[in-house]
């Protein structure tokens, strides 16, 4: 006879997934107030999205990637998508050349990309650690780090 | 009743890849979730950071998330790979043939990849490791050959 499953701590959920769902849904939820949107939760992930991918490709690799350490399973499966390692990082300096780096559901929904960036880096300020958020921003020149 | 979200799809997505694991090693639900996971990492940390990247992009967001959980980038050895797989699948007794279960949820991914990516990520691999990953399907036989019946 087959063993049963081993008995664990944690006794197994029927849905292995649904704490990341949920954890995501938190995230999103404080991107669609901060944003100021409507509650479309398809919309606002392709504008979180977006925010976070123009923030990503702006820092180092190593930091990209410590940044990406510390977001949720599910939103750190955004923040990843479609990276391009020699694509970046990109190098702006200025605030309009990186908010022109805001593109997909920003551009789609003639979003204003400045409320995005600011919606997304508010919502990373207020559910990271401050140490970390700090790690990020001395990555960043002075115009970028002022839209957190 | 609610809309039927890019979330909630995204939870679709990643339930498919659970299921193909759990087809491969038939063992508990749990397990395979365990699996899965350590799995990833190992497919992730037997690659180039290029190509982790690479094979990142072309999977489902939940499961991205999940690959990319932990990530220092640093070619792992398959050697301390296996004794870290070991050690992630010690709560599950189900889970004791580590390289077993490394093959099973290897043929899972190729199964859920693109068929001609499956064999891009064979290539990928360091040698030791390919042995785990399902050998790239032959091409087609040649068209006056497709005929041919043997015997």
């Amino acid at each position: 006879m087959a063993q049963s499953a081993t008995p664990t701590k944690n006794p197994p959920a029927r849905n292995p997934f649904a704490a990341d769902i949920d954890d995501a849904i938190v995230w999103l939820k404080s991107f669609i107030e901060l944003a100021g949107l409507r509650n479309d939760r398809d919309l606002a992930w392709g504008l979180f999205g977006a925010g976070l991918h123009a923030l990503r490709d702006r820092l180092p690799d190593a930091v990209a990637i410590h940044l990406g350490a510390q977001l949720p399973t599910l939103v750190r499966g955004l923040y990843y998508a479609d990276w391009d390692l020699k694509e970046t990082p990109r190098k702006e300096r200025h605030k309009k050349p990186f908010l022109d780096r805001l593109d997909g559901a920003v551009v789609a929904n003639k979003s204003d990309p400045e409320r995005i960036a600011r919606a997304t880096f508010g919502v990373l300020r207020e559910r990271i650690d401050a140490g970390e958020v700090a790690k990020v921003l001395r990555h960043l020149p002075r115009e970028l780090r002022q839209l957190w | 009743m609610s809309k039927h979200t890019v979330i909630d799809k995204t939870e679709d997505e990643a339930r498919l890849w659970l299921q193909a694991v759990e087809r491969e090693l038939d063992l508990s639900r749990p397990a395979c979730f365990v699996a899965l996971r350590v799995a990833l990492h190992f497919l992730r940390d037997r690659l180039t950071e290029q190509d982790a990247v690479d094979v990142a992009n072309r999977l489902p967001v939940l499961i991205r998330g999940i690959y990319y959980e932990g990530w220092t980038p640093s070619r792992m050895s398959k050697n301390d790979f296996m004794r870290k797989a070991a050690r992630g699948f010690r709560a599950h007794a189900e889970l004791s043939k580590t390289e077993q279960v490394l093959s099973g949820c290897f043929r899972a991914f190729a199964r859920c990849l693109a068929p001609e990516y499956a064999d891009t990520v064979s290539v990928m691999l360091p040698k030791n490791v390919r042995l785990l990953w399902p050998e790239p399907s032959p091409p087609p036989a040649p068209a006056h050959l497709q005929d041919w019946h043997w015997g």
